[in-house]
């Protein structure tokens, strides 16, 4: 073992006595050949990482959303005021005499305004000049500005009401070299890099003359960074004041010089460098930044505001317009001094940029998501079809239905008849949701996930499954309707204990606590009772009427318990929307949509959510439903809607109320819109609130904002007519004290009423007293 | 309901004739604020280009949702696309609005039996041309 090691120790020191013997020179040739080895691997590294970059996607850019194109046309209900609410959100900007594209003016009853060029899913719509003229209320007349041509019909570009962002929350409007104004190179150059053309990437003379430059000014004025680093600080590294970032950026540099021309860096610059914060949403590049500040492309602004843009860049935050005007304004005056000693503009322009104001027009909200539940529910649609990544860096632009007019007014309505109802009641936390659709398209117009419309998180329109009440009804009627019922079929409204399903027995009562006796089936639906309902659902068999419920669009299992006659299956408000929409379209289904199409970042179509109808139940069935429901309002318990909308409109609807008052519902349709209203508390306690207390009231505030159409329903043939006197179920003639007309499918009218009629129930008041009116009302 | 005898005999060479008047002269006639648009769906139809018109109608019914005649034109465009079910489909649709238009009800039935018998049902097929005997 001794031995072993010595002669170990022996062969290590003669090792070392070699390794002594080579030259200084060779060991400093070999270091250095690693270090240059390990530098060459470093900087391709680095090179990997700048084309990769740069050959690839630059930029991850959100999928933009867009509410629906205002059309206009002669006659259509729209006052000057709402069109330039309407015009606000869309970006445009008020000017005197509207001349540019985003541009309008109004003076009295005339709207001048200049399109923007716009992709929709039929191709580009050129920009062009409109004059509108209104009269009240309404559109009098449209024309061409240049042309004084009159026009019937005018589609607006429409307003981008959101973005899915990427984490980062970046935005920009990506431009290319070509849209780039001369003038915005120009002054970018003249401020931030002068010899950008000249240099290879790093410029010495460039740092001497910005140290040079603020040390005349006593500040910092002018950065020693070129474009071409300033790029590649913002595109790939930190803000860190390393020596490592210092070194990466000087390298980087230089290899993006090496790859990439000139125009190429100035045009990536120019969408990359970052101008201002919009919320959430980080303003990038120029493109974005003169919309978000001006209202404007890029080649519409004018020397003072390229002057201001390109002084930002210095500071977005810091020298924030918005923010900071003054300290703004200084900066910008600057700025121009420069353009001006560097002959990028003459003195006329000069003078003229000098005096003109800080006119930015407060940050357009365009970006911003406006409209939270609605987005909701179009990113939630898109979902099916598109990787989450798709939506936030393919630059997709998703044309939607949302009306932000209808959108508006069910915002306000919804947030001030809840306070109110909250003050009236002293219950407090009530929350609500609400879906208005077009009634015969199924395009969703608007959405309220709450009563603050700007709150995001839990979307009540989609995710509140709360029991619908008597808002089930519709259906169980529907299904006895076609199943042979009419109108005036006879039904007792008497006690029924009914097996529950869970091996108990369940014994409904109705609202009031009475037994109303012999009722017409019509009857016994408007005034939403609930004993004669259980037992027309018992009838005609819970399966049937499940398959209605199907039939109408909530394709869902149901417990199959007798509860579900009553509404004690819970839905989200959608799916409600969705049943009342095969309602209101006459029985065909039309799969309501938020979305029309899809299109690529190159406005290619992507994907078209066309309209499409299918007919499920027969015109007559859902004619005699639709009229019960109009009675519903008439005489039923939707009754007091006749404090929004007068009975002549004839709207058709239905109250919904859950046990303990839990839930408030409203569901009902006009001439040309449907909507569904629900009220409730998020801890699922009480609300003190009936359907006709509550969701009524807020249904009837948004249509009668809305000025909803009179509902005409268009009668089938094969429909008939014949008087019956609800109080004795016989036909009678029309002049009996006691009458209502109702529609038979032909050949359904009874001769005669075959059943004796039966004695009417002690509690039963042939005709009801004050107080039974005043509860009808809060059915 | 002329615009729908216009499409049944002018597109694509495969429909029944029934003498109609020029388009131009029914548009100008017509006081609705989707006649352009009906104009350019038709005019869209006349190119082949069927995607087009189907937007251009979708635009109108949106403007005149209740307009049995646009309801009717759409069947067309679906016909054209080769949808024979949703043909029928907007057909039906535009015969429960067409009230007492028995010219559009007829119309509807002439495309629904068209449908049917691209579709192989031959039945629903005699039954529509029933229909269009006695609308």
């Amino acid at each position: 073992m001794v031995s072993r090691k010595k002669k170990k120790t022996i062969k290590q020191t003669g090792k070392k006595k070699g390794t002594g013997r080579l030259p200084f020179v060779k060991v400093s040739v070999f270091l250095l050949l690693i270090i240059f080895v390990a530098f060459a691997l470093y900087v391709k590294h680095l090179d990997r990482v700048i084309r990769q970059k740069f050959d690839g996607k630059r930029w991850s850019l959100p999928a933009v959303v867009y509410a629906r194109p205002l059309e206009l046309y002669p006659g259509l209900p729209l006052s000057a005021e709402k069109l330039e609410k309407e015009l606000q959100l869309a970006g445009y900007r008020r000017e005197d005499v509207a001349a540019d594209p985003g541009g309008y003016d109004r003076h009295g009853d005339i709207v001048h305004l200049v399109t923007r060029d716009f992709y929709f899913a039929d191709g580009l719509q050129k920009s062009v000049k409109l004059t509108v003229q209104f009269g009240g209320d309404s559109i009098e007349s449209i024309a061409g500005s240049d042309s004084q041509q009159r026009l019937s019909l005018a589609r607006l570009d429409p307003a981008r009401i959101g973005s899915f962002h990427p984490r980062h929350h970046e935005d920009r409007i990506v431009l290319t070299r070509d849209d780039l104004p001369d003038l915005l190179v120009k002054t970018l150059l003249a401020v931030e890099d002068q010899d950008f053309y000249s240099h290879s990437g790093l410029s010495f003379r460039g740092i001497a003359r910005a140290l040079l430059a603020n040390i005349r000014a006593g500040e910092t004025v002018q950065g020693g960074s070129t474009l071409s680093q300033q790029l590649v600080k913002n595109f790939f590294l930190s803000n860190r004041r390393t020596l490592q970032r210092k070194f990466n950026e000087a390298i980087m540099t230089l290899l993006l010089e090496l790859h990439y021309s000139k125009d190429e860096i100035l045009t990536a610059y120019a969408n990359e460098v970052f101008l201002g914060q919009d919320g959430a949403r980080a303003v990038h590049g120029f493109g974005l930044a003169g919309q978000f500040y001006f209202r404007r492309d890029l080649e519409d602004l004018a020397a003072a505001q390229i002057a201001l843009l390109v002084g930002m860049v210095k500071g977005p935050s810091y020298y924030n317009p918005l923010k900071y005007p003054e300290r703004c304004l200084k900066r910008r005056q600057l700025v121009l001094d420069m353009m001006f000693s560097r002959a990028v503009i003459d003195e006329e322009v000069y003078q003229q940029a000098r005096t003109a104001s800080i006119e930015t027009k407060g940050g357009t909200k365009g970006g911003f998501n406006r409209f939270p539940a609605f987005l909701d529910l179009v990113r939630r649609q898109l979902r099916l079809d598109y990787q989450e990544e798709d939506l936030t860096t393919d630059g997709l632009k998703i044309l939607t239905t949302l009306d932000p007019q209808v959108q508006w007014q069910v915002e306000k309505n919804l947030a001030e008849t809840i306070s109110a109802l909250e003050k009236r009641t002293g219950v407090s936390g009530i929350e609500g949701a609400v879906i208005v659709s077009s009634r015969e398209g199924g395009e969703i117009l608007a959405v309220a996930g709450g009563r603050k419309p700007l709150q995001t998180g839990f979307n009540r329109a989609i995710d509140a499954r709360r029991s619908i009440g008597s808002l089930i009804k519709p259906a169980v009627y529907l299904t006895a309707l076609v199943n042979g019922f009419t109108l005036a079929s006879p039904v007792q409204d008497t006690s029924v204990n009914i097996d529950d399903g869970k091996g108990g027995t369940w014994r409904p009562k109705n609202f009031d606590g009475k037994e109303h006796g012999r009722v017409p089936l019509y009857e016994a639906l408007a005034h939403s009772y609930n004993q004669a309902t259980v037992k027309i659902g018992m009838d005609v068999g819970l399966g049937k009427v499940q398959q209605t419920v199907s039939d109408l669009g909530v394709d869902k299992e149901f417990p199959p318990y007798p509860s579900f006659l009553l509404g004690a299956a819970a839905m989200v408000p959608l799916e409600v929307s969705q049943m009342f929409q095969t309602l209101a379209a006459g029985g065909f289904y039309v799969p309501q949509r938020v979305i029309g199409s899809v299109l690529s970042a190159d406005n290619k179509v992507l994907q078209r959510f066309g309209l499409s109808v299918e007919q499920r139940f027969k015109p007559e069935s859902i004619y005699l439903l639709n009229t019960a429901l109009q009675l519903a309002v008439k005489e039923g318990t939707g009754k007091s809607l006749s404090r929004y909308i007068p009975f002549s409109h004839k709207v058709a609807g239905k109250t919904g109320t859950s046990n303990d008052l839990r839930d408030s519902w409203f569901a009902g349709f006009s001439g040309d819109k449907l909507s569904v209203v629900w009220l409730g508390r998020d801890d699922n306690k009480p609300t003190g609130l009936t359907g006709a207390s509550g969701a009524l009231a807020v249904w009837g505030k948004i249509m009668q904002s809305l000025h909803a159409e009179p509902l005409d329903l268009l009668e089938p043939p094969g429909i008939e007519w014949a008087w019956v006197d609800p109080e004795i179920l016989e036909m009678s003639g029309p002049f009996h004290h006691k009458k209502v007309k109702l529609p038979f499918i032909a050949g359904s009218i009874p001769k005669q009423i075959v059943e004796t009629p039966l004695p009417v129930p002690e509690n039963k008041k042939t005709d009801p007293g004050i107080l039974d009116r005043i509860r009808n009302w809060f059915r | 309901m002329l615009i729908a005898n216009f499409l049944l005999n002018g597109c694509a060479g495969k429909k029944e004739s029934v003498p109609l008047p020029p388009v131009e002269e029914r548009i100008e006639k017509s006081p609705s604020v989707s006649a352009s648009l009906l104009e350019s769906a038709v005019q869209a139809l006349r190119l082949d280009q069927f995607n087009q018109a189907e937007i251009f109608m979708e635009r109108a019914l949106r403007l005149e949702p209740r307009n049995g005649e646009l309801w009717h034109t759409m069947g067309q465009v679906k016909f054209e696309q080769n949808h024979y079910d949703q043909t029928v489909q907007f057909c039906l649709k535009s015969n429960s609005l067409a009230g007492k238009d028995p010219l559009l009800i007829q119309q509807n039935w002439i495309l629904m039996e068209k449908a049917y018998l691209q579709m192989g049902e031959t039945e629903k097929a005699t039954l529509a041309r029933r229909h269009v005997a006695s609308p």
